[in-house]
């Protein structure tokens, strides 16, 4: 994949659109704040797939590195849900 | 013994005469390490999962008391410095050597504004007697004292990695005047590129999680 300065722009774009819903959803939908903290880490992950995607360039890394980070995010997951599940009976 | 192989930025293998110049190497290296900041930041978001779990309510009314237009400023300008960032490694590579040198230097200056900003909102609440261990705060309700104890950890920690990244990119920039970056030569900027990317995507995370549950 080519990265150039206007794949480089719209990405921005992107990201200040996301930016924008991050300030805004609030007013647009008043939730609890279990359910914005959802809705707002929702948006952020968009936000972090498209950084790690175009500006670190992962979208054309090779299947290696992909499969690295993708196992390191597993383990993290896996001790998030270890937890999660003792906290949630505790 | 068989000959050990490395590969260019375009796949090509050629043997190993020393780990200078691995380009695949350095790249595979610096990520591992980010995954490790990653896996470091994790423990600290997993722990304010805890807490918000615990103490939702207090967490929200807490947040409520953080200046959400300072931190939404420095939310915009860690985003703009990715992107002046990123560009400056893209120029570098089209030999547009000036060009690149300007943004690095743009990119550094915005981290220099974000850490003032940072620097003031801590300011006011340590004036306001907030921060950990003060008297005032000890006398706060259990779940506000969490939330503050994690907001100045996680953001003093974040602030640490941006101060780390200022130096970064004034080595950067010394490098570029030297030679020692080049377009054919570019790894030392694309890692801290990576760096600067990081660093980023750890505030994209921090900033709801403190500033936006409370509005």
């Amino acid at each position: 994949m080519r990265y150039s300065l206007a794949l480089y722009t719209k990405v921005l774009a992107g990201l200040l659109f996301l930016t924008l819903l991050t300030f805004m959803q609030p007013t647009l939908y008043h939730l609890t704040p279990g359910n914005t903290a959802g809705v707002q880490l929702g948006i952020s992950a968009i936000k972090v797939g498209l950084v790690s995607a175009f500006y670190m360039h992962l979208r054309s890394e090779k299947a290696y590195l992909k499969g690295y980070i993708v196992m390191a995010l597993i383990i993290m997951l896996i001790f998030f849900v270890i937890v999660g599940i003792d906290v949630a009976h505790s | 013994m068989e000959q050990e192989m490395a590969y260019d930025r375009q796949g090509n293998s050629y043997p190993v005469a020393d780990f200078k110049d691995d380009y695949s190497g350095d790249k595979l290296g610096f990520w591992v390490f980010l995954l490790t900041e990653g896996m470091m930041f994790g423990a600290l978001f997993l722990l304010y999962g805890i807490y918000f779990y615990r103490h939702t309510a207090i967490f929200a009314s807490s947040s409520a008391d953080l200046n959400i237009w300072l931190g939404g400023t420095n939310t915009v300008l860690l985003l703009a410095s990715t992107y002046t960032m990123g560009v400056a490694t893209l120029m570098m590579r089209q030999g547009k050597l000036k060009l690149s040198a300007t943004l690095v230097g743009l990119t550094l200056f915005i981290a220099i504004v974000f850490l003032g900003i940072k620097a003031s909102e801590w300011g006011v609440d340590i004036s306001h007697g907030i921060y950990p261990g003060s008297a005032l705060l000890d006398a706060k309700d259990k779940g506000e004292i969490l939330f503050f104890g994690l907001y100045f950890v996680m953001t003093g920690l974040h602030g640490l990695h941006v101060i780390i990244g200022i130096a970064l990119m004034s080595w950067v920039l010394l490098l570029m005047r030297s030679g020692g970056i080049r377009p054919e030569h570019t790894i030392v900027m694309k890692n801290v590129t990576l760096y600067w990317d990081f660093v980023h995507l750890i505030w994209i995370v921090l900033f709801p999680l403190l500033y936006m549950i409370g509005v």
